[in-house]
């Protein structure tokens, strides 16, 4: 279960990051400009699957222990993802 | 426009004045979350577990041991080795008034059940400890001293956050060989993504010391006399369950809670614990490892004597709101009920916090040294900064290190030898710190930051080896047990070792002025 979330997150983050330009740029250069449904697009479902990944984790460990695991997972898939982004951009999607 | 430049300006002075202090704070809190884990590889005299323990025949053993050790005690306690504890030991309490009044205990083999005498150490508690206690000092002033410390982080924080005006748009940014940028993105990382730990473990800190820091509210009502030891007593003691009859009833075996306790709930024992043994109003409380929630365990609890099980609600005593809000803060900052994935993200967290303190250091450093090159000013002052920097960054690890060597190079029956590993520490660090002014031609920064980085690397390698010289627990017996904690010790410390030599090669392949030079554009931004 955790696991899951943790995946879910990680890419939700992905997602959110290819709505901005600055990154969207150093992943995918062709698409450097995107249309605004695209961006609100990308922005919505990162938002969603973050608050799908938070529920998960507050149905399988309830409020207290969920929440603690949401930030966490948050923390260091974030990390991780800004650090992909950086040394090897190509990798992701 | 004014209003950010003063932000920015307490963000800089509160975060570096108490800079060394708050790593130390973050480094050793760290360890903490995994003190048990370090005593155990400490206490290299306790054999490792074959297979699983044994309930069942373990427990007669020890409450007959425990018989014979403690007749009149008025609370027993065993512990097992189950989920993340190491240790099978078994605690006592004698009553206060005999001549030896207070905890006692002993730990045993897992496998046997018999005795065994461990060296001296203050373990992974003692690094823990030393992150509010600063152990040189009364209890009181360190409580202070912490207390303010974390109160400069809280301003540091806040003011942080509100300097930095692109919190989202920034999130995930890391851009690469732009020097100060560079390091400026990598503090902005370290310092917002793990924020809702920093906040929570810096508040949370602060409310845990509040019995020390806010003691003028307490004797504002109490007054500093007996009346407060009382106060604090009736809020901080453990109640027992029941208070004693007085009347002598010979109690079941505890094998006999056991086995109910094991139908009853889910999940294996972890502990066992028996109020006024010997009672007729004596509990037994069996804790098995919880399944969630914030505490640790949950506990069933039976009458000793009947073996009837008792009303869990009726037992658990009242707590206040205010008691709860501060059981639950205590419960979030010590990570107590954390499963070894989380404990990891704790842990990591620390680290990650650890490192922000040393990014905004390096780059007070790396501002100044600009500033100061242009102006033509005297760099004495600078130096010493970055020479107590170094000392600090990659010192404090060293020390650690030593504390680790002090444990397995002292003599087993050095008189307080406890106390002396912990010195250890604290020389080796002095050392470390001494180490940039000790010559008297001043080096250059980065060979300060090379060598300190080669000797962190050469100490991590060594405690495996340290650890196969001086017991027989290395990595490959530890595999061979299958005694996951062992491996993971002398594992990490090798990952370790690696991180300090890949910041050494990464550092040494820089031009030796190149290095460090900015624009100053970068920090108007």
């Amino acid at each position: 279960m955790i696991l899951q979330a943790l995946v879910i997150t990680f890419v939700s983050l992905g997602v959110l990051s290819l709505s901005q330009t600055k990154h969207r740029k150093q992943v995918i250069p062709a698409y450097k400009k995107a249309p605004p449904w695209l961006t609100q697009g990308l922005q919505l479902a990162g938002f969603s699957g973050l608050c799908f990944a938070a529920t998960i984790l507050i149905v399988a460990k309830g409020w207290s222990l969920g929440l603690v695991y949401w930030f966490g997972g948050l923390t260091v898939t974030a990390f991780a993802l800004a650090l992909l982004l950086s040394f090897r951009p190509k990798l992701k999607s | 426009m004014k209003f950010r430049h003063s932000m920015i300006w307490l963000h800089t002075w509160a975060g570096l004045v108490l800079s060394g202090l708050l790593y130390f704070m973050f480094i050793t809190g760290s360890a903490g979350y995994f003190d048990d884990e370090i005593t155990r590889w400490m206490q290299p005299e306790i054999p490792m577990l074959n297979g699983h323990f044994d309930h069942a025949e373990q427990i007669p053993a020890a409450e007959q041991r425990l018989q014979q050790l403690a007749p009149n005690a008025d609370q027993l306690y065993m512990q097992f080795p189950v989920g993340r504890s190491p240790f099978f030991t078994l605690w006592w309490h004698i009553p206060k008034g005999h001549p030896d009044g207070g905890w006692h205990s002993e730990k045993l083999d897992p496998n046997t059940g018999h005795p065994i005498t461990t060296r001296h150490t203050e373990g992974g508690e003692g690094l823990y400890r030393l992150h509010y206690n600063l152990h040189y000092l009364p209890t009181q002033l360190a409580h202070w001293i912490t207390s303010l410390a974390a109160m400069f982080m809280l301003v540091a924080m806040v003011s942080g956050v509100i300097i930095h005006r692109r919190i989202f748009k920034d999130f995930f940014n890391f851009r690469r060989h732009k020097k100060l940028t560079s390091w400026m993105d990598m503090h902005n990382l370290l310092g917002v993504l793990p924020l809702p730990f920093h906040l929570m473990i810096t508040y949370s800190g602060l409310v845990l010391l509040m019995f020390s820091t806010m003691i003028a509210i307490p004797v504002s009502s109490f007054g500093v006399g007996k009346e407060l030891r009382h106060a604090y007593d009736a809020v901080f003691e453990e109640p027992h369950h029941r208070e004693a009859s007085g009347i002598a009833a010979p109690g079941l075996p505890l094998i006999t809670m056991y086995q109910m306790a094991i139908q009853q709930g889910d999940g294996q024992v972890a502990f066992v614990n028996v109020d006024n043994p010997g009672d007729s109003y004596a509990v037994v409380e069996i804790g098995m490892r919880a399944v969630s929630g914030l505490g640790e365990f949950h506990t069933l609890h039976y009458d000793a004597v009947s073996g009837k099980p008792l009303d869990n609600a009726l037992i658990e005593a009242e707590h206040s709101g205010a008691k709860k809000v501060y059981t639950t803060l205590e419960e979030l900052h010590e990570g107590i009920f954390a499963p070894p994935f989380l404990r990891w993200l704790y842990f990591l967290s620390g680290l990650m916090g650890a490192a922000m303190i040393a990014t905004g250091t390096v780059l007070w450093i790396l501002k100044r040294r600009e500033l100061h090159a242009k102006a033509g000013l005297n760099t004495r002052g600078l130096y010493t900064v970055e020479g107590l920097t170094v000392g600090t960054v990659i010192g404090l690890p060293i020390a650690i290190a030593s504390y680790f060597y002090a444990n397995r190079l002292l003599p087993v029956d050095l008189a307080s030898r406890a106390s002396w590993e912990i010195n250890g520490l604290f020389i080796t660090w002095l050392i470390m710190l001494l180490h940039p002014f000790l010559l008297r031609q001043r080096k250059s920064m980065q060979s300060l930051w090379l060598e300190q980085l080669l000797i962190a690397a050469g100490v991590y390698a060594g405690i495996p080896i340290l650890n196969m010289l001086t017991s027989d627990q290395h990595v490959m017996a530890a595999l061979w047990q299958r005694d996951w904690v062992l491996v993971g010790f002398d594992l990490f410390m090798l990952v370790l070792a690696a991180s300090f030599i890949l910041a050494y090669y990464k550092l040494k392949l820089r031009e030796p002025h190149g290095d460090f030079t900015l624009q100053l554009g970068d920090f108007s931004r």
